[in-house]
């Protein structure tokens, strides 16, 4: 079977790291795994953003993202063509009655994870989302989340487990530590019930110890965006983030996150700059706009900005450094992937956030901020204004409010998009 | 040396043509229609008639608006808030807010010093508030636009309408009209649902000392009256107020080309 070339987007007058041929090899190899995880008679574990998936990778579980996939759908939709990943929506709210007020990420999930086989595929069934053996879910980035796991548990009746993650007001408390560490030996115990197998400890260090690598590599690379001009621009390096997600643990992540690193370090070193022009530095809160990659690249860089940083990207680096280092005590391991799990960044207040958004302008030498609304995701939009007002203030910088859904392509009117952006861009120039 | 402005909006193009000591010798307001491009052209025709020259006569066009980017001939497309703000300080220099009502937007933009952009806040997702909105309730109400502000000052009782969309609003309208309610009430309910809206944006971006109002919905004196008692403040209105953005757009061509007292002299008010 051919494999897809998988479309990273980024405009043609952004310099995008060369890494994306690696990217798409490695995003193939995992697809494949995926496809072919039954007749190797590897289990499939639906799982979400936040999960720590050295667990699975460990006990030769196959872990599948519905979240990344349907973000995938809609970014390799959007060309001239495609159905924009409209379809998707279309599709949940017609046939499972959905409503359009519930949030972009459950309704494309579940249409993924449930009306896979009737979606547009491009023809090659790599796209295809297996159905799941089992599914872990936790209330760690939203209750949604965890509401609309139950609804894809129930279609396929199949184990789940759901791990609770008491919010973090100010500082993580030891005592909901310990209690996420305890679920996280009951997650343990359900999967070694599930698999017939017991966990081996010595792969959960390993597994470990290659997630810390890749982290190191990772925040590294991201950390180089610091450098004027920048080597990278955020849109085009949020690409490089799926390995970090989907593939954590295992060796190829670590591999794949040191040769991206080699990169970028040799485009600091030749003066390889991601826009040649450079002359705004742009903070991105939070996460990219899917299905208009492209369109956000072409126009900031119309006006030399570049995107220094984006916040949905940046906090999967500081994730480990909560956790204890790289150690090779099964439970001190154990501890690590609880803390994981905990202090995923929407399971933390506005100060938390205020901070890393201080620590982001700082470093990245920004001097604009662009916040989207993600309209319909009430766990990234609900302190957005907060987060406006205190950069204004305390930082000093302008700041632009946009309005659309990072998912759903139906909410976004180019035309006010565009005169809100260009208007910001005519400010800083 | 003259250049040119042209500002296509959704419902309206307007054209200014303005000479090198930044007088407006010509200008035109056109429907835009379904044909942008035409509208620009024809707008620039007219404009150049009335200013008795001839396109050669233009060293530059500046493009704003929703069109900005598809009129040929234009050197340069530069957003409405920019050209807004420009226009604004041109006519009333001491200007801090500018509020613009266009057709299907609504704008705040608060200025800093030569008439630039220092923040602005735009109507978020749909029309409400805007000059469609007031198209559409005076359909409804069989009411010619031009009589809308007028009446509405004649208004004896307040009425709220609540719908913050108009589609529902214009129900709502249907159904106050069918309960006997007088037209000059439901209209002083309209434009103050309006100014309400309006005076939020006011409040996101910081109201400055001295605020001017631009746009098409300018010329409507009620909802100038509605804005004015909710914000506490008497508003500059420039004659016409609907070819601000051109005569800003004006502005930074003889900006570019060189003319650079160009935005800080004080011209009449067009």
């Amino acid at each position: 079977m051919e494999a897809p070339l998988i479309r990273f987007p980024t405009g043609p007058t952004v310099n995008r790291v060369s890494s994306v041929g690696f990217l798409n090899e490695v995003l193939i190899d995992y697809y494949r795994t995926v496809m072919q995880a039954r007749d190797r008679g590897q289990l499939i574990a639906y799982v979400f953003d936040g999960f720590p998936t050295e667990i699975l990778w460990a006990m030769n579980i196959v872990p599948v993202f519905p979240q990344k996939y349907s973000g995938m759908y809609v970014t390799q939709s959007a060309r001239p063509g495609c159905s924009s990943g409209v379809d998707i929506f279309n599709f949940i709210e017609g046939q499972a009655g959905y409503s359009q007020d519930i949030c972009a990420s459950a309704r494309a999930s579940v249409a993924m994870a449930l009306y896979n086989d009737e979606l547009e595929r491009f023809g090659n069934p790599l796209w295809s989302m297996p159905k799941p053996d089992l599914l872990i879910s936790a209330n760690n980035i939203c209750d949604t989340v965890a509401m609309y796991a139950k609804e894809i548990v129930k279609r396929y009746d199949i184990p789940a487990f759901c791990l609770d993650t008491p919010y973090i007001f100010g500082d993580p408390d030891p005592n909901a530590i310990r209690y996420i560490v305890r679920q996280v030996r009951e997650l343990i115990e359900f999967l070694e019930t599930i698999s017939g197998q017991r966990l081996d400890r010595d792969r959960l260090v390993e597994a470990w110890i290659n997630s810390a690598r890749a982290t190191v590599f990772w925040s590294q690379t991201l950390d180089l965006a610091a450098r004027r001009p920048s080597p990278t621009c955020g849109l085009d390096i949020t690409n490089h983030l799926l390995p970090f997600i989907m593939l954590r643990g295992t060796e190829g992540a670590a591999h794949y996150y040191r040769t991206l690193k080699a990169e970028v370090e040799e485009r600091v070193r030749t003066g390889v700059a991601a826009l040649p022009n450079e002359r705004h530095r742009i903070l991105w809160d939070i996460d990219p706009v899917y299905h208009r990659i492209n369109y956000f690249g072409q126009r900031l860089a119309r006006y030399g900005a570049v995107v220094v940083g984006i916040l949905y990207t940046y906090v999967t680096a500081l994730e480990l450094s909560t956790a204890p280092p790289a150690s090779t005590d099964p439970d001190e391991v154990i501890e690590g992937l609880a803390r994981v799990i905990y202090t995923f960044h929407l399971n933390r207040d506005l100060d938390n956030r205020l901070r890393l958004v201080a620590h982001m302008v700082k470093k990245f030498g920004v001097d604009a901020m662009v916040i989207n609304t993600n309209r319909g995701c009430k766990a990234c939009s609900g302190l957005l204004y907060e987060v406006n007002h205190a950069v204004r203030e305390r930082h000093g910088i302008p700041v632009l409010t946009i309005d659309c859904d990072v998912l759903d392509p139906r909410f976004f009117s180019e035309g006010q998009i565009e005169t809100r952006v260009d208007a910001f861009l005519e400010t800083l120039d | 040396m003259l250049v040119a402005g042209i500002d296509v909006g959704s419902l309206s193009t307007d054209v200014v043509i303005m000479d090198a000591g930044c007088e407006v010798v010509g200008y035109a307001v056109v429907a835009t229609g379904a044909h942008a491009q035409q509208a620009a052209q024809e707008g620039l025709a007219v404009a150049l008639e009335r200013a008795e020259c001839r396109r050669d006569d233009i060293e530059m066009v500046v493009s704003t608006g929703y069109g900005r980017n598809i009129v040929n001939g234009a050197q340069r497309g530069v957003t409405e808030i920019t050209c807004h703000a420009k226009g604004a300080h041109f006519l009333f220099p001491e200007t801090g807010t500018v509020i613009d009502i266009g057709g299907q937007d609504s704008k705040v933009i608060r200025l800093k010093s030569g008439g630039r952009v220092a923040d602005f806040a735009m109507n978020d997702k749909c029309a409400a508030g805007t000059g469609r909105f007031l198209e559409v309730m005076a359909q409804a109400m069989s009411v010619d636009l031009s009589e809308m502000g007028p009446r509405s000052l004649e208004s004896k009782e307040f009425v709220q309408v609540s719908s913050l969309c108009t589609v529902f609003a214009e129900s709502e309208v249907v159904s106050l009209i069918a309960q006997g309610r007088a037209i000059e009430d439901i209209l002083n309910g309209l434009h103050h649902a309006i100014a309400d809206r309006i005076s939020s944006l006011v409040r996101r971006v910081g109201k400055g000392s001295t605020i001017t109002m631009t746009g098409g919905v300018a010329k409507n004196i009620g909802v100038v009256a509605a804005l004015e008692q909710k914000l506490e403040a008497t508003f500059q209105i420039p004659k016409e107020p609907q070819i601000v953005g051109a005569i800003g757009a004006a502005i930074i061509a003889l900006e570019h080309l060189e003319c650079r007292d160009a935005g800080d002299r004080t011209g009449a008010a067009a």
